[in-house]
This record gives structure tokens, C-alpha cells and sequence, in this order.
């Protein structure tokens, strides 16, 4: 008996020596998606398509895509074509989610496969995804001459998009700095009607009002401040009845009395640019509304004509009515991205990497974000509105109707993903109780 | 005190004689008397099915619903754990057992956070919950009395169409509300002019157009068919002869209706507050759509808020967790209730009669008619307008502009969203749309198969719980066929999705090797489970309702167990039986949470509805979802007219 314990403790400490040896013994992250990710971002473009070629040929399972927006679907059909490869049949593309039901989805990659690509919204959710292996970052090797900033390599970005502060331009709306947002209700020219989506439930205007506390975002709101209310910012000017002082910083005053002059929290952006504006009318002795929503639904509203004279025709455009091109002091709104990622236990890890440096051709952007709908001043199918290319490029035009994109990043409060991945939850639960207690 | 120590002795008594009793039969056990025990065990067909659905509900209920209250002590995300190393000085890792998921949610003081975000939008939603309880059981029960018991006229219209605010979605219901009571006065409705003002110049107020009134209000209209098939079922077939029993003896109208008329009918009023108020409390996007001013935050909302917020995961499953144990003590006090009754029979082998209360005397005929055209005005507002809404919605260029009308969403063979069509789909009319309707056709075979699957365990499930109502492993079967409906739908379906993934399952992955097929299949399978509490509240209610002796009759004769089921049970209770299958097919045709992550973006209607929606096109989301209404009105006025059954006599019959 003895001995057999003691052949039984000898080969279980062997077998421990044996894999603690094993495990030092690999090389890399110690993660087999990581380790491809890293290897394919120092591949050439000729050898990553060699190499997702050959994934490709050698399985039997399709190359799964999923993400929250149509154009992903659009891309992987010219992708397919580029690639002739890789036959359409072979590819899935689940772009139906809603951005709480994709995280949902993603966690399933801890343990197993669950998809090869993710375009992924809300930076927050990503660092912690990325942080806990479920999301793997490429960065093309040739990334300076596609041009994309380093800085826009981690995570790598695939599309930008906004959301904006826009009118009804027919109604006479002074919008023309950012405190007349906030602030107190006795403000000259303090607009007292805003509608905005829940930042409880829309990730991306929380991730806005997150950025407002940034110290990196604070000279906007200072300098806008100064103008609007004729001197600096300074705590002891806001105090409640006590005398206490209210706020500590000047982001901390901007959001709160932002939220404060809340009137509506809107269920959908699209139908608050293709509708709800088009259709408001001038109320005696109240403020016209400012919304707040994704400027990508232009294209949207670009669709919708309304009978607003009740003449029978119908002959007013709702893009036409939204006025967004406005001279805020401050900011018109926040750029975000959604950011390509290779997705845990991918069963095709290269070929997603090709499909991320994809998303970032000029072919892909002219492919599935030109629109009819939304022409240039030539009246040619243009990019969208709403919708920017991350890299620049000679071949890719911009609507001469819309900003460029740096006119946009200067215009906006720019999405940090290395502030926002350092945001306390704390912080969160601060707004969240403030959204409640809103009265 | 004492009373509840007798009972303690009286327990301790009966398990030491239990066991007692244990020991000797496990001494003298032979092999013989083994498998004698367990014939004689096997051949009662409740005893099978007892021991069928343990297993089943305990692997497909039981599981998911410990796995969700495990959740709620796991560190869920990285952030998470970053906060609770901070706040507590621990060293947490994701995935490792945590506590402090429940102080967080339950005690944060600062800015007040769990008062505001957790304890007042959770006294909030027990308030509207009960208040939407209040509504459907009075609104439900009244109309049912008059339905059953009352001379009064148009009774088949009243009762046909009083069924449809449950058969549409809860949002639609809200939706109608806002476009009807928003006015140029308020600002959270844009200062839009509502149907109700432009109609009589009247300005609702604030309250009675959002925040928890409407809120309480939609809900309880909602759910009232509830209590209309479930009060309705009991007091059609109730005797009337204990009412005229009393009426001979003096007693007063008040006292019959207390004494006589509540006590039958208060098993059915129980379950209808269970089934309202679990319901309510959960519900999410009555209140995410009336609370547009802020003045309601609802627990559903706090708790769809923290899992959808990374770093906050976790206290997401605690809110679960805490709205599952009240509708559980919920269903303890309906079990309760239903063991302290001795018996639910309103079935017997005896002839029974039913007499029709005549509304107003000889000389008053026309305070039926009142009560008549009030009844036929409410259903009609709350039922056929907001249908109305639909059919305009859909037909409407500009919503809300009826000079816009046209047929183009319906009739078009234009593409119209390139988006669709670049991805194999069809974006035309819904007519011509062939991505609608072969989502629609995977929708009616996965209800339909949902249906049976669901609705005959229901039954079955009824029937040996009503053959042994005392036993440890029927109230364990009963119990659980019930939870599933507590369970978050979004999480239950992750359930499922995460098998798909499962090595040997790989079948089911509608991304993988399963294709549509898989997705339908696992559809199937979800839904049968998610819907089983409506068809085993049926089934249970109205097996209860039949009297033993009758079976029993059968059974004297050698009638075998499936000679009994359908040629004796299935006819007498024919009309609950169909809502058994009924219910789930309404609830799953209707279902997008649940099967959404175990789907493709086009496998089911709901999924298509979605994806117009989400792209602009809500002409055609709104014409599918007015499709979706109308075929199962048609399913349920066809059953009706085949079998003679339908959900409005439903559940209970």
C-alpha cells in the first residue's frame, strides 16, 4: 500500500513538472488567437492573404462577421468578390444585434468559438473585453501607408461616426454655445428644451457625458464658458442654498445641469431627426427643441417628405429642415468609432485580420457608405453623412454638402479610449443617479 | 406561538415516522418486493410523468435558474473586479465568487445611488405592479361576470375582441396611450397635438400621459385578458345554484358575492395576480416608452441599465435575482392557497345549471343597454383603435398624416433599402417580400411546434399534478414549469445559445453547421420551455377543476390511460385544453428577446421586424407586426370556429 502511494505521489509530481515545463515552453501570449493576431500583424498584405487564403481553403466551417450596422454585410459581399476564394456561401454575417445583445454574444468567446470578426461599439466595453482576452486587436503592418495614425492602431479603428446637437433650422433656434444647454434656466439665452436618448440605455451618450468630465475636454467647455457667461469658470459661483459649492469641476457643472435641462428622453434618434424635427412647430413662450442624435440618420431623414401646409403636397424634405451645420461655441457633438477586432477562439483568425485592414481600403468605404440619397452639390452618390473614413486617402471624396471629418474631430468632443477605459464606475453610477432623480 | 410549535412537533413527529417507516421497508427489501414497488409505481401514468418532467425541468429550469443566482456573486467583467479590489481592498479576478455584488446594488450611499436606482424604482414597480394587478383583476373579473353571468347583449364581440390588448405587444398598447393623451402642453411629447385633443380641444395632464400611472394603467389593460380567461373560465361553469341557494335564504347581493361568488373564483383572481404581477414588474418597454419625461424609472429599466453597462453586470443579476424572489413568494402564497382549498371542482358528474343575471328589470331594459355600450366603447378603445393604429401606421407615408396614406409598403416591387438587398434580402413591399414571408413562415412552424410541444406538457403536467396535489415532486414539477416564466428572456436564451456552441450540439449553432434549421430547432426547444408556465397554469387549473370520480369511472370500466385522456378529459375540458396550446403560440409568434441571440437576423419575423425598424423602413415594421396580430386573431377565431374552443373561454374552462 505504501508503495503504491509512493509510485502514485512520484508520477503526479512528474506530470506537474511535465506541464509547468510544457507551459513555459510556449512561446507567445500563452492564447492561440492572440499569438496568430500578433503574427499577421507583422505579415505583409501578400502574406496574410496567402495565409487566410489557406485558413480558408483548409475549413470546412464559414467565416462568421457580426456587428451592429448593414455595412458590414455590404463590405463582406465586396470582400467575397475581391477574394474570389472565398465564396459568399462560406461567409455569415449577423450585423441584427443591438449593441447589449453583441456583448451578450461576445462573452461566449471566453470558452469557445463563437465568430471570427466584431465590429464593436463603446470603448468602455471593449478595453474590458480586450483586457479579459475576448477581444484581440490587429494593426496592419502596412497601417502608415494605408494612412492611419498610429494612434488610431489601438485599438484599430474601422469606422467613425457622430452624434450631434441639431434643429428644426425653419424654427429660428440661437443655438450658439454649449452652456445654453446647461446652465441655470434664468441664463440669457438658455434653451430650456433638449432631447437626448438615455444614457442608461444608449452606452454612446453615456460614453459622451463620461468625456465631459475629461480633463483633456475641459478648455472646450471653459472657453465656451468664458464667452458665455462673460468670466471664468469657477466653483464658488455655483452654490446651492446652504452656500455649499455645487460642483468641483467645470465638466461636473456641464453635465449636471445638462441633464438637469433634459425635457424628453427619445426612444430612437432616427425618428427624432426624420420626424420629430421636421414635424415641431413654433410653441408661443416655449424654447424650439434641441435634439441630440446620430447624424448617420440623416440618410434616414433624407427619405421622409411631409405635407407640413396641409396643401395636399407633400413637399417638404425632412433633411431639409434639420439644421445641424451650427457655430456652437464649445462643441456640436462627439466622435466615436467602431473599432475591428478579431474575435477569441476564431476558427479563421487571418482572414478576419484581412477583413479588418479591408474595412480600412478605400474600396470598402466607397462601396458600402456612397449613397444616393444623400448626394454631393454635383448631385453624385456621395459618402453618408454621419459616416467617416478613419485613414486618408486621395480616393475617398467627402460629401461637399457634409463637414469633412476634421472638421468634425475639431468641432466635437473626440471618444478617448484611454480615458473612457480608465473611467471609475463610480463615475457612471453618479450619472446614472442623476438620469433618476431628474425631476 | 404554540400553534406553530405543535406544528414543528407534529413535523418532527411525521419525518421520524417517515423514516422509521424507511429503515423497515429498506431491512425487508428482496429483490421481488423491489421490482413490485416499482411496477406498482410505474404503472400510474402521473407517477411517469412526474418522473419525466423532474428531470427535464430540473436540467432545462432548475440550472439556468442556480446559474443566475450564481451569476449574482461572480465578478461578471474586469471593470467590475477593479472596483471591488478598490472599494474592499480584495484582489478579484473576473469569474472569481464574489460578495460584493449585493452590497453595491443594495447599500451604494454615494450620490445616493441605491436609493435612487435601486430602492425607488423598485418600491415603484411593486406600486404599479399591484396597481396593474388592481386594474386587470377588476377590469378582467367585471367584464368576465358579465360576460358568463349576465343577459346582456353583443357578448360574442365583447368577448372576441377583449383578448386582442393581449395578443398585441404591450408597447403598442403604449403607444396608442401617448398618441392619444399628448398635447401642445407638454413638452415630453414635443408639444405635439394628440387624437384626444385635436377631437375635443382637452389637454391630459402630465401624469396621466407618462410616468407610472399610464404605466400601471397600459399594464393592467394589457394583462387584463388574464384575468378575463381565468375568472371567466371558472364562473361559466360554476352552479348556479349556490347563488340561488343564498339568494333563497335572504342573503344580500354583497354577501353572495363575498361569501359565494369571490371564494370560487379566488384561485383564478391568485393566479392572475401572479401572472400580472410577475409580468408587470418585469416588464420593459411599457415603461421605457411612457417615460419619456423621466418621472418613472422602473426596476426593469434600473436592471436592463446595469447589464447592459459594463462594470455593472453583476448587480444586473442581483436586480434579477431579487425580482424572481418576489414573484416566487408570489407563487408561494398561490401554492398555499391552493393546498388550504380542499377542492377546485367545478366539474362534477353532476348536472349543473347556469342562470343569466337579467340586467335591469322589466320596466329598465335599457340599463343593459348602457352597461352594453359601455362595454363595447372600452374594448373597442382599448382594443380595435390601437389595431386601427397599426393598419394606419402601415399604411401611412408620414406617420400621423392620414392625407399620406398609401398602399406602396404593402404593394411595391422597388427595392427600398439598398442595405437588404445587398445582402440577399428583399426590401419591397410586404406583399412582394420574400424575407418577410419566409421569416413568417419559419415564425408560424416554430409557434406551432412551440405550441404543441409546450401546450402538451402543460396538460400532461396538469394532469399529475391534480393526481397527486400533495406530494414533494408534483409541487416541485408544478413549481418549476412555472419559473421559466421569471426568468429573463435575453438570459434565458443565452442559455441556449451557449449550448449551441457545446461540443455535440454544434446542430443547433444557426451561425454553424445548423444553419436556419438549427436556429428553428433550438427555437423549439427554448420556446417550449420559456412558455411552459402559461400551458401548465392551464393545464393544472383545469384539471383541478375536474372531479376524480369521473376518471375514476373509466378506470373501473379498464378504460386504458389514453382512451381516459381523450376520449373523457380532453372533450370535458376542450376549451382550456386549446388555450393550453394557444397561449404559448400567441406569446412565441410575438417573441424577439428570448430567440434573438440564438437566430440569424433573418430567421424569424420578429427578426425581420427588428431589422426594418432599426433601418427606417416603419411603415413595413409596423405592417409586419400588424400581420403578426391578425393571423393569430384569424388562428384564434379558425380554432374557435372548428373546435368551439378558443383562449377567450380559455384557461380554467
Amino acid at each position: 500500500m505504501k508503495k503504491a502511494l509512493t509510485i502514485m505521489c512520484a508520477s503526479l509530481l512528474s506530470l506537474g513538472v511535465v506541464s509547468m515545463v510544457s507551459c513555459n515552453s510556449t512561446s507567445g501570449t500563452g492564447n492561440e488567437t492572440a499569438d496568430v493576431v500578433a503574427k499577421a500583424s507583422k505579415m505583409s498584405l501578400k502574406e496574410l492573404e496567402e495565409a487566410a487564403k489557406a485558413e480558408m481553403e483548409a475549413s470546412n466551417d464559414t467565416f462568421k462577421v457580426v456587428g451592429l450596422t448593414s455595412t458590414l454585410a455590404r463590405g463582406l459581399k465586396k470582400f467575397c468578390e475581391i477574394y474570389t476564394w472565398l465564396p459568399a456561401e462560406k461567409t455569415y454575417c449577423n450585423n441584427g444585434y443591438k449593441d447589449y445583445q453583441l456583448l451578450t454574444a461576445l462573452d461566449q468567446a471566453e470558452q469557445t468559438y463563437f465568430a471570427d470578426f466584431a465590429l464593436v461599439q463603446d470603448a468602455r466595453s471593449l478595453a474590458d473585453y480586450a483586457e479579459s482576452g475576448i477581444l484581440h486587436n490587429y494593426v496592419p503592418s502596412d497601417y502608415a501607408e494605408m494612412g492611419l495614425a498610429e494612434k488610431d492602431t489601438l485599438p484599430l479603428k474601422g469606422i467613425h461616426f457622430n452624434k450631434i446637437f441639431f434643429v428644426n433650422k425653419t424654427l429660428g433656434v440661437d443655438l450658439h454655445n454649449i452652456w445654453q444647454l446647461a446652465g441655470r434656466d434664468t441664463d440669457e439665452g438658455h434653451l430650456d428644451n433638449l432631447s437626448f436618448q438615455s444614457p442608461v440605455t444608449e452606452q454612446i451618450n453615456m460614453s459622451f457625458l463620461l468625456s465631459l468630465y475629461d480633463e483633456a475636454n475641459a478648455p472646450k467647455l471653459a472657453a465656451a464658458y468664458k464667452k458665455y457667461y462673460g468670466k471664468d469658470f469657477a466653483t464658488s459661483d455655483w452654490k446651492d442654498d446652504k452656500g455649499n459649492e455645487l460642483y468641483t469641476t467645470i465638466g461636473d457643472c456641464y453635465v449636471t445641469t445638462f441633464i438637469n435641462n433634459i425635457k424628453v428622453f427619445h426612444s430612437s434618434d432616427g425618428t427624432a431627426m426624420k420626424e420629430t424635427q421636421c414635424k415641431e412647430v413654433k410653441v408661443e413662450g416655449k424654447d424650439p427643441f434641441v435634439y441630440y442624435g446620430a447624424f448617420a440618420k440623416m440618410k434616414d431623414a433624407a427619405g421622409k417628405t411631409y405635407d407640413l401646409d396641409g396643401d395636399g403636397t407633400k413637399e417638404t424634405n425632412a433633411m431639409t429642415t434639420v439644421g445641424w451645420d451650427l457655430a456652437i461655441e464649445g462643441f456640436n457633438g462627439f466622435m466615436y468609432t467602431m473599432y475591428s477586432q478579431i474575435v477569441n477562439n476564431a476558427k479563421h483568425p487571418y482572414t478576419a485580420c484581412l477583413y479588418a485592414r479591408f474595412i480600412l481600403t478605400p474600396e470598402f468605404y466607397t462601396t458600402v457608405m456612397y449613397s444616393d440619397s444623400t448626394p454631393n452639390k454635383a448631385g453624385q452618390a456621395a459618402n453618408m453623412y454621419g459616416y467617416y473614413y478613419p485613414c486618408t486617402s486621395t480616393t475617398v471624396g467627402v460629401n461637399d454638402n457634409d463637414w469633412t471629418k476634421e472638421t468634425w474631430m475639431q468641432k466635437s468632443i473626440i471618444e478617448d479610449y484611454n480615458y473612457l477605459k480608465t473611467v471609475k464606475t463610480a463615475q457612471i453610477t453618479k450619472i446614472q443617479s442623476l438620469i433618476v432623480s431628474k425631476k | 406561538m404554540n400553534s406553530l410549535s405543535y406544528k414543528i412537533r407534529s413535523w418532527g413527529h411525521s419525518i421520524a415516522v417517515s423514516f422509521r417507516n424507511f429503515i423497515y421497508w429498506c431491512k425487508t427489501l428482496t429483490w421481488k418486493k423491489f421490482l413490485n414497488t416499482l411496477k406498482t409505481f410505474f404503472s400510474k401514468p402521473q407517477n411517469l410523468i412526474i418522473l419525466f418532467f423532474t428531470i427535464l425541468l430540473t436540467v432545462s429550469v432548475l440550472i439556468p435558474l442556480v446559474s443566475l443566482f450564481f451569476d449574482s456573486f461572480k465578478v461578471q467583467h474586469l471593470q467590475e473586479a477593479k472596483t471591488f479590489n478598490e472599494q474592499w481592498n480584495l484582489n478579484l479576478k473576473k469569474g472569481d465568487w464574489t460578495w460584493c455584488q449585493w452590497p453595491t446594488a443594495l447599500f451604494t450611499t454615494q450620490y445616493d445611488f441605491s436609493l435612487k436606482y435601486f430602492w425607488t424604482p423598485l418600491g415603484q414597480s411593486i406600486l404599479m405592479a399591484i396597481v396593474a394587478c388592481l386594474i386587470a383583476v377588476i377590469v378582467g373579473g367585471v367584464l368576465a361576470w358579465f360576460i358568463t353571468r349576465s343577459n346582456i347583449p353583443f357578448k360574442k364581440y365583447i368577448s372576441t375582441v377583449f383578448i386582442f390588448p393581449y395578443i398585441m405587444p404591450s408597447w403598442s398598447i403604449a403607444m396608442f396611450w401617448e398618441n392619444f393623451f399628448k398635447n401642445s402642453a407638454l413638452a415630453a411629447s414635443n408639444y405635439q397635438v394628440g387624437m384626444l385633443q385635436s377631437l375635443t380641444g382637452i389637454c391630459a395632464p402630465q401624469w396621466l400621459v407618462y410616468g407610472f400611472w399610464p404605466c400601471a394603467l397600459v399594464l393592467g389593460i394589457h394583462y387584463s385578458p388574464f384575468a378575463y380567461i381565468l375568472i371567466g373560465g371558472i364562473l361559466r361553469n360554476m352552479d348556479a345554484n349556490l347563488e340561488e341557494a343564498a339568494t333563497i335564504l335572504k342573503a344580500s347581493r354583497a354577501k353572495i358575492l363575498g361569501r359565494i361568488t369571490i371564494p370560487i373564483v379566488a384561485p383564478a383572481i391568485i393566479s392572475t395576480v401572479l401572472l400580472v404581477f410577475s409580468s408587470s414588474i418585469s416588464s420593459y418597454t411599457v415603461p421605457a416608452f411612457l417615460n419619456k419625461d423621466s418621472s418613472f424609472t422602473s426596476i426593469s429599466q434600473a436592471m436592463r441599465g446595469f447589464l447592459m453597462t459594463t462594470g455593472q453586470k453583476g448587480q444586473g443579476y442581483v436586480v434579477a435575482v431579487i425580482l424572481l424572489l418576489l414573484s416566487v413568494i408570489i407563487l408561494l402564497i398561490n401554492n398555499s392557497f391552493t393546498k388550504s382549498r380542499r377542492g377546485f371542482t367545478t366539474v362534477s358528474g353532476k348536472s349543473g345549471q347556469v342562470t343569466k343575471v337579467k340586467i335591469g328589470g322589466s320596466q329598465t331594459k335599457w340599463v343593459k343597454w348602457v352597461v352594453c355600450a359601455i362595454l363595447v366603447l372600452f374594448v373597442t378603445f382599448f382594443a380595435v383603435f390601437p389595431l386601427v393604429t397599426f393598419i394606419l401606421e402601415s399604411l401611412e407615408e408620414n406617420s400621423g398624416d392620414i392625407t399620406s396614406i398609401t398602399l406602396r409598403y404593402w404593394i411595391t416591387t422597388e427595392e427600398l433599402d439598398v442595405r437588404l438587398s445587398a445582402q440577399g434580402q428583399s426590401s419591397q413591399g410586404i406583399l412582394h417580400n420574400f424575407t418577410i414571408w419566409r421569416g413568417f413562415g419559419r415564425s408560424v412552424l416554430v409557434s406551432v411546434l412551440t405550441a404543441l410541444v409546450a401546450g402538451t406538457f402543460g396538460i400532461l403536467i396538469g394532469y399529475a399534478v391534480s393526481k397527486n396535489r400533495r406530494g414533494f415532486f408534483s409541487n416541485y414539477v408544478s413549481n418549476l414549469a412555472f419559473l421559466p416564466y421569471l426568468i429573463p428572456a435575453l438570459s434565458f436564451g443565452a442559455i441556449f445559445f451557449s449550448l449551441s456552441f457545446q461540443k455535440g450540439f454544434e446542430w443547433l449553432n444557426a451561425s454553424g453547421k445548423g444553419g436556419e434549421f438549427g436556429a428553428i430547432l433550438i427555437c423549439i426547444m427554448a420556446g417550449s420551455i420559456k412558455f411552459l408556465p402559461f400551458a401548465s397554469r392551464s393545464g393544472t387549473n383545469s384539471m383541478l377543476q375536474v372531479s376524480g370520480e369521473i376518471e375514476e369511472a373509466a378506470v373501473m370500466t379498464g378504460c386504458p390511460w389514453i382512451k381516459r385522456m381523450f376520449k373523457i378529459l380532453f372533450p370535458i375540458q376542450k376549451s382550456s385544453f386549446i388555450s393550453c396550446y394557444l397561449l404559448p403560440f400567441i406569446s412565441c409568434m410575438r417573441e424577439l428577446t428570448l430567440f434573438v441571440l440564438i437566430t440569424t437576423n433573418f430567421t424569424l419575423i420578429t427578426n425581420v421586424l427588428q431589422y426594418f425598424d432599426t433601418y427606417g423602413l416603419t411603415q413595413i415594421s409596423n405592417g409586419i407586426n400588424l400581420l403578426i396580430v391578425a393571423f393569430v386573431i384569424i388562428v384564434n377565431l379558425l380554432v374557435n370556429k372548428l373546435t368551439g374552443a378558443s383562449i377567450d373561454k380559455g384557461i380554467g374552462g
